[in-house]
């Protein structure tokens, strides 16, 4: 009897569900993992902003690719408007973007971005996020300010006076595309621009703080006194190695107001990348020195607007997006600091 | 909806109908859920076991991998300080420690080799190679080969191997440069793994890359296009779907495999769990079959019952209907028709009185009318007979006087015949010929007559007074000839079961035109121009009914026949009749 009454509610349920869904074109929103501060703030976002317009569904994937093809495979069955996926694997996605072509479903990737190969596969298949070498060349922006913007007159930060800013990277998952884009254009721009680098370690802490956390308790002991600059793929691995600076001494607090002057107590640069909270957090008691916003609410705000110009037909510029060959929407990071 | 059907038809089909929905409706939404918990079964089943696959083929690939990323992390970092040989060293280990690892190579982009952990040395020119130069279309992810025999090294090592191959840096004398890393895996426990899950009968496992080539399939006759279980892989692209392969029933799941870009399609034999469900089908059917009869001869003895004595009274009330004998019946059954019976037996009963009474006043009316009609009769002629006598007499014609006052006197006694109705046919034909003959003498012999009898319809009887009135319009009508003789033909002879009687004269003769209208006047009340006729006409009609009639023919200026039919009877010429 449980059985039927169950039946029934679930057929009613259905039915009711149906009705809606030819009412209002549902959205459905794919996250990774809603355990990754920036994706969960993305998604809340998304939610926030797409609910004006569209009802939003949210799916996570729990940082599983075969649980986020099933989540794709039961959604598809309903015929849905659109999918907003932010792929587990970014390598998987051209079944994804095939499955949706036979369908004539149109998808958005968000945050990583599927091979090139792939979304040509599919006129209906976009790419919304930043591009990751623009943040580190705003990261560089960020080492050019604060070494007084003059590759052969370096200000009193380069500390031992040697006109090159010796550097320790943390790094994001080896092979990872933002981990290598962004290694690779902060120090590329910074060399385009006349400054020398020398990077001491690159080590790869996986963007993990506990990870960078424990490696920094390692590293940065053999390092002492040589480096002038920690650059980190990310502000989870930059708060790692801020926890192991306070515990070696390295940020000291010594009149004790919450807040470590850069001017007149130890301190060290450190520079993250994504602008999640606790990173803004660590910035105001002055231990992260700056950190590149991948800005969660602009991304989102253009994921709507792209979501809206393909299924409302709108004009992009109307709402302040632009479509790069055919698939792309980037989003732009921002600089972020106390100064700022 | 059901005005055109019989009462028991309704009745079965209303429960019929009810039944038949009721079964439906527990029979589908039961085989719904039994279909909608296997598919489940089936479904989550076949996923758990494309999950595990998955996952083990991820293991596998993700330790390729992390040797792979070490290795590049090592290379960048060694190289730098040039510390080649221990580089070196670590390729070799690295191959050591993993058997399916059976070369690690790295190239300079030029593809010259900059450390190998292998002894065979490499003799192509590996930049000629896919999965060399894919290695720079895409520099951020490793490149996985479809199977092949590796033939970098000459003629000694033809291993099946799969080539994984990502761009790398390393530092050669200070300089910073691209490379290939090289990894080749044998694929004999690759297969393995696949062989290691236990899909069932022709249960098997395709590994497809991103172009949907072959990697791997574990039945060896898919090797192609053609191949069912590819074309199947290729329809669905991704996730899973119940397909039948041959006589099999499978479960295909299709999940992408993390880094490789390839994806794994398990099938899955689930040929037990459809066989289950035949044979619940089978068994719902059968189930669904038995209560349809069963309900079927139920509503039919049901709706018998009712109908049954409602038939019986229906069928009574027809008989009736068709003139039959009206008469009670005794049924038995449902209450109501017990009460239908009774009310119908006793309106029968009034009826029946009803009827009576109106038999009794349709005499009476009848009598009363016939001896109206016949009191027409008399007077007419006793005028104009007693003026004949009294011109006879004038004339001192007595014989004739004689002859008419005897015919005359006949005529009466058979014309009262003391108050009988009906009178034999003799006496009928003697009533006519005294009437001839004293119209005949009245008439000064103007005309004859003569008398045609068959002498077997004497004994029968015949309503009296019929033939004078014909006779009489006979000599009227058709004895004013001045010129011939007039010839009044009496004719009487039995005709099958009927009695004829016609009166011919030799007259004029009548137009068609006038038969019809003395023939209609005849037939209908009221005023008529041949009071005789139709004095005749009604009361034969009257005794007799329809069997009697009156033909009138005619041939101008030759004949006129009125012809009398009446039924043959032999009656009891008593009073009663009258």
């Amino acid at each position: 009897m449980k059985r039927i009454a169950k039946l029934i509610l679930s057929l009613i349920m259905t039915i009711f569900l149906m009705s809606c869904q030819t009412n209002q074109s549902k959205v459905y929103v794919f996250i990774y993992d809603m355990n990754d501060p920036f994706i969960s703030a993305l998604s809340d976002h998304i939610t926030t902003i797409g609910e004006n317009y569209y009802p939003i569904q949210t799916h996570d994937a729990k940082n599983s690719q075969i649980i986020q093809n099933e989540e794709i495979e039961r959604v598809l069955e309903l015929k849905p408007k659109l999918l907003i996926i932010n792929p587990v694997d970014r390598l998987g996605a051209y079944p994804i973007i095939r499955k949706a072509k036979s369908m004539d479903i149109p998808i958005i990737f968000i945050n990583r971005e599927p091979l090139e190969v792939d979304l040509d596969l599919y006129d209906q298949a976009y790419y919304v996020g930043a591009k990751a070498e623009q943040s580190g060349i705003l990261q560089a922006e960020i080492v050019s300010d604060l070494f007084g913007n003059q590759p052969s007159n370096l200000n009193k930060y380069d500390l031992n006076d040697d006109g090159i800013i010796q550097t320790l990277i943390f790094k994001g998952e080896q092979g990872h595309q933002d981990a290598e884009l962004r290694t690779e254009f902060i120090i590329s721009t910074l060399t385009d621009d006349n400054f020398q680098i020398e990077i001491l370690k690159t080590n790869v802490s996986n963007w993990n703080q506990d990870i960078a956390y424990r490696d920094a308790l390692d590293l940065l002991p053999q390092y002492q006194d040589q480096f002038e600059l920690i650059i980190s793929n990310n502000d989870a691995m930059a708060i790692g190695v801020i926890r192991a600076m306070i515990e070696l001494s390295m940020f000291v607090d010594t009149n004790s107001d919450g807040y470590v002057d850069k001017e007149n107590e130890p301190w060290y640069p450190v520079i993250g990348i994504d602008g999640i909270d606790e990173a803004v957090e660590w910035i105001q008691t002055g231990h992260l020195y700056a950190t590149v916003l991948n800005d969660a609410s602009n991304q989102a705000y253009a994921t709507i607007a792209l979501a809206r110009v393909i299924l409302e037909g709108i004009d992009p510029e109307t709402v302040d997006i632009e479509i790069v060959d055919d698939h792309y929407v980037w989003v732009d990071y921002r600089k972020y600091s106390l100064a700022t | 909806m059901f005005k055109k059907l019989s009462i028991s038809q309704a009745v079965v089909v209303v429960l019929m109908g009810m039944v038949i929905a009721v079964l439906l409706v527990t029979g589908i939404s039961q085989r719904v859920i039994f279909d909608s918990t296997t598919e489940d079964v089936i479904q989550s089943s076949s996923r758990e076991i494309n999950k595990q696959v998955i996952m083990n083929y991820e293991n596998y690939i993700n330790e390729v991998i992390n040797t792979a990323n070490y290795l590049s992390t090592q290379t960048i970092e060694l190289s730098e300080d040039g510390r080649f040989v221990d580089l070196n060293s670590m390729y070799e280990q690295a191959a050591k420690l993993s058997e399916d690892m059976v070369s690690i190579i790295l190239f300079s982009a030029e593809g010259d080799v900059i450390l190998t952990a292998t002894e065979e040395a490499v003799v192509s020119d590996v930049m000629s190679f896919d999965w060399f130069t894919s290695a720079f279309n895409n520099p951020e992810i490793f490149h996985f080969s479809t199977p092949h025999q590796q033939v970098i090294f000459g003629s000694s090592i033809y291993t099946e191997v799969i080539t994984v191959t990502k761009k790398v840096q390393f530092y050669d004398q200070g300089l910073l440069q691209h490379g290939v890393l090289m990894i080749d895996l044998i694929t004999v426990n690759l297969i393995e793994l696949a062989l290691k899950t236990n899909l069932g009968e022709n249960g098997h496992i395709l590994i497809l890359n991103d172009q949907s080539e072959f990697v791997y399939a574990s039945n060896p006759e898919c090797t192609d296009e053609t191949c069912e279980s590819k074309i199947y892989v290729d329809n669905i692209i991704l996730g899973g779907d119940s397909v039948k392969l041959g006589e099999d029933y499978m479960y295909v799941n299709i999940n992408t495999l993390k880094n490789t870009r390839w994806r794994i399609a398990t099938f899955i034999n689930i040929n037990n769990l459809y066989e289950a469900k035949q044979q619940a089908t089978f068994f719902s059917t059968f189930i669904l079959g038995v209560s349809l009869i069963l309900s079927l001869g139920l509503s039919i003895y049901l709706s018998q019952r009712i109908s049954n004595p409602l038939n019986k009274l229906k069928n009574h009330m027809q008989a009736i209907e068709q003139g039959e004998q009206m008469s009670e019946i005794e049924i038995s059954g449902q209450k109501e028709v017990v009460a239908l019976t009774k009310t119908f037996n006793h309106m029968v009963v009034e009826i029946k009185q009803l009827m009576q009474n109106i038999v009794v006043e349709q005499k009476e009316k009848r009598k009363s009318e016939f001896q109206a009609l016949q009191t027409q009769i008399h007077p007419h002629f006793l005028y104009n007979t007693l003026d004949s006598i009294v011109w006879l007499a004038e004339n001192n014609m007595n014989k004739e006087v004689v002859e008419m006052v005897i015919a005359l006197s006949r005529f009466f006694r058979i014309s009262i015949s003391r108050g009988k109705n009906v009178i034999s046919v003799k006496d009928e034909l003697e009533h006519a010929q005294h009437y001839l003959l004293i119209q005949k003498i009245r008439y000064n012999k103007k005309f004859d007559y003569k008398l045609d009898i068959n002498p077997k319809i004497y004994e029968y009887t015949i309503v009296k007074l019929v033939l004078q009135p014909i006779i009489e319009n006979a000599i009227y009508h058709g004895i004013n000839s001045e010129y011939e003789q007039g010839m009044i033909l009496i004719k009487a002879y039995p005709q099958k079961k009927n009695l004829i009687f016609e009166i011919e004269n030799n007259g004029y003769g009548i137009t068609p035109e006038r038969i019809a209208e003395l023939t209609n006047q005849m037939k209908k009340e009221g005023q008529a121009q041949s009071v005789g006729l139709r004095n005749v006409y009604q009361r034969i009609k009257l005794y007799y009914g329809k069997e009697a009639d009156i033909i009138i023919t005619s041939e101008l200026d030759e004949m006129t026949n009125i012809k009398i039919i009446i039924p043959m009877r032999k009656e009891e010429v008593d009073e009663k009749n009258s």
